[in-house]
């Protein structure tokens, strides 16, 4: 299982902030994401995703592969303060 | 005094609270092209007027508020005034910010600024109706808080007020209007030394700007809409959204900054205020991004905390209740504090107790007391009467400097610089002190909106130069800094994964960037007479003030501003060991595994001053203040 937050605007329209998804890659987790709570795919495609705390961009972007137990946490990119 | 240029009011009044005199005070339109208004106008005021060596808490000492040109035209976001002063916090010049509607009042009443100086030998309040200046007396309210006075006052109407902490020179009191507040670096003590509780303003004057500036405006008001962070994130989440982002870029001030990360961070997020707390998001009169979150608190409906407001009574002093920080907030603004000083002091003292330098009774971690000890500030009573005092008058007196998170004796905002090393040297060298905004806020690109690499010097310091300056003179045109989002085009924010994204967070740290980036800052201002779409600002002052104005020159009235309040600092004895910052951020990783996750401030401020065209004692050279037409005497 793989444990997904959600963080930023993505967070409000979700409304939820913590579920547990079957998955072996980001993509595949983004796309049962998208269908079960009906958000965009590209909305979570276009967020900061971090695996284990580490950066997609750092690792190997939306192909990084998932294993039993790694979190996600994904974030509407932003500023202001 | 009047001018040929639109959106001023052509006026700057001169009041002296000693002899209750009033006066105009000359301004020409030579001073309107070279400092424009707002925190560049009033650092000219008190470069010429305060004399050099005199304390803050004396009558000789001015407070200049002062608006912007585009206050009072009908520019998005517009309504902002400033108001700058001797800090009694820093010793130095101070300037501080504020929206809601008292900039635009102060201009209906037909003035673009208003000199304060001398000291009332009664408690006074000050109503000014266009040419109609009265003084009251202000015994009956003397002690009220900010909201209560306020209530008191005539009703529509600007005002500016202090709280109980102004009046007790509380050194870190603020300036509070409507329910905004200009916080930082204690210009509410100066008010309280004076014996001035308010002053009120109102006016039918109309600012005309030169030219048909309407359709102009209304794209620009889009385009606000348009964009993510304005259009979107602002209003939704506020500034509190900020939080969740620190905490994942590790630059959300931990425990006096001895961390970078809170594992709570959650329950003091923005997230956690917009779903659990928010009742809707409030604006400032002009403003279409609405930033503002209005609460509930005790049944009533209340401002809401800010991001530094949740980081610092949060994370810093390791406090996970939300709804605490709720009701601090709404007191610390009652009482009339700046919400980030009192909270870095509040952190500090935590760790003086910790480590038996003092003996406090504070603790992280442990805070049911804190209503009463920022009563206790407010009101100078037992440690109270210390912790009034900041920062750094307590690592003085008690020890603990390395841990003292102050720069320039001003307390730093929740962005732990370890985490974005730009940001940090933005710290020591902003000219108010420990201050992420006059800082040039680089941890926006470093960590919240881009991803520039946060470790490298590299391109640091000459970007860090550029948005001071451009922040300088955005702020001197009135206008709110958040309409500044637009120097982010919205593709690289929508899609921070995109290979383009990525592209240009490398380019702007790439060897030679920083060179690039210098030879734009240091241009002179004939070489760049064009307009740049991403400020807006440029092309709205030309069209409501009539000026001609383009990016050289913009950027040149904002380099002018920032190298005024250097020599206006420097005069008052600033020296280079004054851009400073505690050993805890300089010489103490964050992270034991990343030595690099600490700031280089010596090397980052040799880049620093050299891009400036200063010293390398951090003083400016004749040539750089000649080329900006500012003296030195």
């Amino acid at each position: 299982m793989i444990n997904v937050k959600f963080f930023g605007l993505i967070r409000l329209s979700i409304k939820t902030n913590d579920i547990d998804i079957e998955a072996n890659t980001v993509n595949e987790a983004l796309k049962k994401i998208s269908q079960q709570y009906e958000v965009e795919l590209n909305a979570l495609r276009n967020s900061i995703i971090l695996v284990n705390d580490k950066n997609i961009i750092h690792l190997k972007m939306l192909k990084t592969r998932l294993y039993d137990g790694d979190e996600i946490k994904i974030l509407s990119a932003g500023g202001g303060g | 005094m009047s001018t040929k240029y639109g959106g001023y009011a052509g006026k700057v009044l001169l009041i002296d609270l000693t002899t209750k005199e009033i006066d105009e005070y000359p301004w020409s339109d030579e001073d309107r092209e070279l400092f424009l208004g707002g925190k560049i106008m009033a650092a000219k005021i008190l470069y010429d007027n305060v004399p050099t060596h005199i304390k803050p808490f004396s009558p000789e000492n001015i407070i200049a508020i002062t608006t912007g040109p585009l206050t009072g035209t009908g520019a998005p976001s517009s309504s902002r005034f400033n108001i700058s002063s001797l800090s009694p916090l820093t010793g130095l010049l101070a300037s501080s910010n504020c929206g809601g509607d008292f900039g635009l009042y102060l201009k209906k009443a037909g003035y673009d600024a208003l000199l304060i100086k001398g000291k009332s030998k009664y408690k006074v309040w000050i109503e000014i109706v266009e040419e109609n200046i009265t003084f009251h007396d202000a015994d009956g309210l003397w002690g009220k808080d900010t909201i209560e006075v306020q209530e008191m006052l005539p009703e529509r109407t600007g005002k500016i007020v202090i709280g109980p902490a102004g009046e007790n020179l509380v050194k870190y009191a603020g300036v509070f209007s409507g329910e905004r507040t200009a916080g930082r670096a204690g210009i509410g003590a100066i008010m309280g030394y004076k014996n001035l509780k308010a002053v009120v303003v109102k006016g039918n004057k109309n600012i005309e700007p030169k030219n048909d500036i309407k359709p102009y405006y209304k794209k620009w008001i889009e385009d606000l809409r348009k964009h993510p962070i304005t259009g979107k994130q602002l209003p939704k989440l506020g500034t509190a959204g900020l939080v969740s982002i620190m905490n994942f870029k590790k630059v959300l001030a931990t425990r006096n900054f001895k961390y970078g990360q809170y594992k709570d961070f959650e329950r003091i997020s923005g997230e956690e205020l917009a779903l659990k707390h928010l009742i809707k998001n409030i604006g400032c009169i002009t403003c279409p991004i609405r930033c503002g979150r209005q609460v509930e608190l005790d049944g009533k409906k209340v401002k809401g905390p800010e991001l530094e407001t949740l980081g610092l009574l949060g994370a810093n002093i390791e406090n996970k209740s939300i709804e605490k920080i709720l009701r601090w907030n709404y007191e610390l603004d009652k009482l009339g504090m700046d919400t980030i000083s009192a909270a870095g002091t509040i952190a500090f003292a935590m760790e003086l107790n910790e480590k038996g330098y003092w003996s406090n009774g504070l603790e992280f971690g442990k805070n049911h007391n804190l209503s009463n000890v920022f009563s206790d500030i407010a009101y100078r009573r037992g440690i109270g009467n210390e912790l009034a005092e900041g920062v750094k008058h307590l690592s003085e007196k008690y020890g603990g400097k390395e841990f003292a998170i102050h720069s320039k004796g001003m307390e730093l905002s929740a962005y732990e610089p370890r985490g974005a090393v730009g940001q940090g040297l933005g710290y020591a060298v902003a000219n108010r002190g420990g201050c992420h905004l006059n800082s040039g806020y680089l941890v926006l690109f470093e960590a919240l909106s881009l991803s520039i690499d946060p470790y490298t010097v590299r391109s640091k310091a000459e970007l860090g130069i550029m948005l001071q300056n451009i922040f300088e003179v955005v702020s001197a045109t009135g206008s709110c800094i958040f309409t500044l989002y637009s120097l982010i085009p919205a593709f690289l924010i929508n899609k921070p994964n995109s290979k383009l994204a990525m592209l240009v967070n490398k380019i702007i740290t790439f060897p030679g960037a920083g060179k690039l980036i210098n030879i734009i800052n240091r241009s002179y201002e004939g070489v760049i007479p064009i307009n740049i779409p991403m400020i807006p600002h440029i092309k709205a002052i030309s069209l409501a003030t009539g000026m001609k104005m383009n990016f050289g020159k913009f950027k040149a009235i904002g380099e002018r501003g920032f190298n005024l309040e250097r020599i206006f600092n420097i005069r008052r004895g600033l020296t280079s060991e004054d851009d400073s910052l505690p050993k805890r951020l300089t010489e103490e990783p964050q992270d034991l595994k990343n030595p690099k996750s600490r700031v280089p401030l010596n090397e980052l401020k040799r880049k620093y001053y050299i891009s400036r065209g200063w010293n390398l004692d951090g003083i400016p050279k004749e040539k750089t203040l000649r080329s900006l037409r500012i003296g030195r005497n």
